[in-house]
């Protein structure tokens, strides 16, 4: 009897000793989805045991695919943190462990071989003390191009860019007409001729994405050309984005900054009014952080 | 007409349901709702927008000045990009604000839930009350603008705050600890012809996560005084000779100062005029020296 109250004890004692150890020792960790594409995980580290003094860490990484050889850029609460570059197959994995614990708005891109740059993926996250948050399978879309702004009914359009090396570009001109399909090549180059003699006279904001076996990219749909009765050339100018105000290609402080000193005062440059109405107030502004690139 | 009564409230509670479910919502939270007199009062100002991702935010939150007074606002832990009109007291009892939010806002992730999205704070306001009596704090003029390219204007639902000021309360003080520098960031250069007729200027903003930045100085030059300055500023050296050094500071006071090398050299053209005038100098004298000489041989000669 004796024997088997002590055997219990032990049982006990044991039991307990093994639950601490899984609780509080072993590292907890979570994984969701937060969009189709992109899953975030999330590890809480063990405490430091002994007298070993363990740096606290906050960890954060991005991982996913964009072009090959391309400049990947992170932004953080809007300002240039962080650029790294992606392998030849397009992938990239970004580790940053200087952040503080704190919320923090961190916004993704990529910029092609070409200057061009994908749309940008914005994330706003707590992070914690002693956690490694994880965002993966992040797919930047292909990048998009055309070559003219306006075409002749009857000429033929080009729509180029580039994405994932042989991926397969979906391209959609219209809702109501049949997609097209196009293998980019080995470096991720992606090209279209399309025929313009069964469109009608309008304008058409061409859609792309890729897809890879299964998994499909989200969509990009940054370029728009005219069906019309003469030919225009696409040429980049300073008003290409009208919330560059400086001109630099980039939508960032120093725009922001020139908006704000021209905010609620009278006699400002046509240009800064990017509504054109009603002078210089937060809708503007509203426009210009659409565009934002940091 | 019963069932058509029926229907009709179902239709309108739905729709009421659906467009209140679509809005952004602004409110404020308080770790309590009834405070001593002389008591510190620190309310947060948030906002919520899980339907729509929305980039800029506006209002006037306005207080009681009768039953407290304004101390202080801090954005450290704010979703806020950078203030348009940074939250400052108008009218004694008026809080103006109006930002940008970059990439757009519909909740904050916390990575251990992230199906369900956080409200974001907006500013951390604190206040002293000063009187007995029952107040609360109010939006006015509240708006939000999609993250749509074509500035929005979207839903918003404003809720107020009510609280009490009884003098039979006990009143508690928090203190900030902050031994931490605002974090590094960026000076840039540049010029426009929309801005200060086409002269260089200087852009700048810093963060800190524990109090949040109390203000900034420049120096241009390295003899030059700290002055007072905010972004953008028209630089006083426009040949970009001299050194620029901005320094933030947190609402503790500690300091974080990043500094720009001259990005054009030193003008030394006077250099070549003083040696010029060097060589004009040694010329005249070989000259005059060479005369004499000449002179004093037609002395000797004569």
């Amino acid at each position: 009897m004796e024997a088997e109250k002590k055997f219990n004890f032990f049982l006990q004692t044991i039991g307990t000793w093994v639950l601490i150890w899984f609780f509080v020792f072993t590292p907890f960790s979570i994984r969701a989805q937060i969009s189709d594409l992109v899953s975030i995980s999330a590890t809480a580290l063990p405490p430091p045991r002994g007298s070993v003094i363990l740096i606290p860490s906050t960890a954060l990484t991005f991982s996913g695919r964009a072009y090959p050889n391309s400049r990947i850029i992170i932004l953080k609460n809007g300002q240039f943190f962080f650029e790294t570059k992606a392998n030849s197959k397009a992938d990239f994995f970004v580790s940053l462990t200087t952040l503080e614990p704190n919320n923090y708005k961190f916004s993704i891109y990529g910029e092609d071989n070409f200057d061009r740059i994908s749309p940008i993926f914005n994330f706003d996250l707590i992070l914690k003390r002693n956690v490694t948050t994880t965002i993966s399978g992040i797919f930047l879309p292909p990048t998009i191009e055309v070559d003219k702004i306006e075409v002749l009914k009857g000429e033929k359009v080009k729509i180029f860019g580039q994405t994932v090396p042989s991926g397969l570009v979906t391209l959609v001109i219209d809702s109501v007409l049949p997609s097209y399909e196009i293998m980019a090549e080995t470096n991720g180059v992606y090209q279209y001729l399309l025929e313009t003699t069964e469109l009608n006279l309008k304008t058409y904001i061409p859609v792309v994405k890729t897809t890879i076996e299964t998994t499909e990219s989200s969509e990009n749909s940054g370029a728009s050309f005219t069906v019309g009765k003469k030919t225009q050339r696409a040429v980049k100018t300073c008003e290409s984005i009208s919330a560059d105000l400086n001109c630099d290609g980039r939508v960032n402080l120093v725009d922001f900054s020139i908006l704000l000193f021209w905010h609620k005062k009278n006699n400002f440059p046509v240009r800064i009014n990017l509504d054109q109405q009603n002078g210089i107030n937060l809708v503007d502004f509203s426009i210009m952080v659409y565009y934002w690139t940091g | 007409m019963k069932n058509i009564k029926t229907i009709l409230f179902i239709f309108t509670f739905f729709l009421v349901s659906f467009s209140v479910v679509q809005a952004a919502e602004m409110y404020f939270v308080a770790p309590k709702t009834s405070y001593g007199i002389g008591e510190e009062m620190q309310v947060a100002f948030r906002i919520s927008s899980s339907n729509e991702k929305i980039n800029a935010i506006e209002g006037i939150v306005v207080f009681p000045n009768d039953l407290i007074d304004f101390v202080e606002v801090y954005d450290n832990n704010s979703m806020v990009t950078a203030w348009v009109e940074k939250p400052s007291l108008k009218n004694s009892n008026q809080i103006n604000f109006s930002s940008i939010i970059v990439g757009g806002f519909d909740g904050l992730i916390d990575p251990f839930q992230p199906e369900n999205k956080k409200a974001g704070t907006i500013a951390n306001f604190v206040f002293r009350t000063k009187k007995e009596g029952t107040g609360s704090f109010e939006i006015e003029n509240g708006a939000v603008y999609l993250h749509d390219g074509n500035g929005t204007r979207g839903k918003l639902i404003t809720v107020p705050l009510s609280f009490i000021v009884d003098p039979t309360l006990s009143s508690t003080e928090r203190k900030i600890l902050d031994d931490r520098p605002p974090e590094p960031f960026e000076i840039l250069i540049d010029h426009s012809e929309l801005i200060f007729n086409n002269q260089y200027f200087a852009v700048f903003q810093s963060e800190d996560v524990d109090s949040g930045i109390a203000y900034y100085k420049i120096k241009e030059g390295n003899n030059g005084l700290w002055l007072p300055v905010e972004s953008p500023y028209l630089l006083r050296n426009q040949k970009l000779t001299s050194v620029i050094k901005i320094k933030a500071v947190d609402k503790v006071g500690n300091e974080r100062i990043m500094t720009v090398s001259p990005l054009t050299p030193k003008d030394l053209s006077y250099l070549w005029y003083i040696l010029i005038a060097l060589i004009l100098v040694l010329i005249i004298h070989y000259f005059i020296d060479h005369r004499q000489k000449n002179v004093y041989n037609i002395n000797v000669y004569e």
